[in-house]
């Protein structure tokens, strides 16, 4: 790379992202223009394009289109289609039959509601354990990662989710942390973290004390 | 045979990207989080910054040092004149 011997620092510190195809317009068209009159660029595009392909060679995580088709899955149309797709069975059958599943579906759930009535139970807005000490991690799950696969992980480090996930698919997680928990320290929260095949990143945001 | 299906070609290619893999792995914690969000998740500076709550001069300069260490292993691995 050659940013140091480029007349213009400020055009090449952004060629990963030009690479990428996340500049946007006005600074994509600024690049490129940069290009045309800048060798040691040139070059250095081609030397990141080689490094960007050779992570990709063995790269287990997943490609670099992720997010954005992350983000196509769950626009509100994509839950309609989902919806759509799981009513597929039901609407060929006869009026009849429909009307009795209707009303099973019904009274399973008056009964289960009625079984659980005795359960403790917490509030969406119960906060008192959100802003307790612990390591305030922030994670990105993968595409296919399920809620019960989510409890699992992090159930058993006594972990809850606080935020999220934003717009960016990203989560905070507060880990309890220090004797009697099961991570000891911030950074073994954080190992047992990156260690699942569940998260795609992590990383360390505050340690509460 | 293409370059890229010769085996040899595609075991040498292996071979580097296996030790580029293993560079980003010794990178600074900060650095090697910049790289991975850029590189393999496809994110842009303005969201890595939100992501890692770092200005965004912070995710340029730390990119820089990484490739800076990054294409020296490039070069020596004799793969940076390739286009």
């Amino acid at each position: 790379m050659n940013p140091e011997t480029c007349v213009a620092p400020e055009r090449a510190e952004l060629i990963p992202w030009y690479i990428n195809g996340t500049l946007g317009q006005e600074e994509r068209r600024a690049v490129e223009e940069h290009l045309a009159v800048c060798a040691a660029c040139r070059q250095d595009v081609a030397a990141t394009r080689n490094l960007m392909r050779a992570l990709d060679d063995q790269s287990p995580l997943p490609p670099a289109d992720l997010y954005a088709r992350t983000l196509q899955r769950i626009r509100p149309g994509g839950w309609r289609r989902l919806a759509d797709a799981s009513l597929a069975w039901f609407m060929p059958l006869p009026r009849p039959v429909r009307i009795v599943l209707v009303a099973q579906t019904v009274l399973i759930l008056v009964l289960v509601a009625s079984l659980g009535e005795r359960g403790s139970f917490t509030t969406l807005s119960e906060t008192s354990d959100r802003t307790g000490p612990g390591a305030e991690i922030q994670v990105v799950f993968g595409p296919q990662v399920t809620m019960s696969q989510i409890q699992g992980l992090l159930g058993p480090l006594g972990a809850m989710i606080t935020s999220g996930p934003s717009s960016l698919g990203v989560s905070s997680v507060l880990v309890p942390i220090g004797p009697g928990h099961p991570a000891a320290t911030a950074d073994a929260a954080l190992r047992r973290l990156r260690a699942s095949t569940l998260i795609q990143f992590a990383q360390v945001i505050q340690v509460r004390r | 045979m293409s370059a890229n299906g010769d085996p040899a070609n595609t075991a040498e290619r292996a071979d580097v990207a296996d030790r580029i893999r293993r560079a980003v792995e010794t990178l600074p914690a900060g650095q090697r989080d910049v790289v991975e969000l850029t590189f393999y998740h496809g994110f842009a500076y303005p969201d890595i910054a939100q992501i890692l709550r770092i200005p965004v001069n912070t995710v340029k300069t730390r990119m820089f040092y990484a490739r800076k260490k990054l294409q020296t292993l490039l070069e020596a691995a004799g793969v940076a004149d390739e286009s």
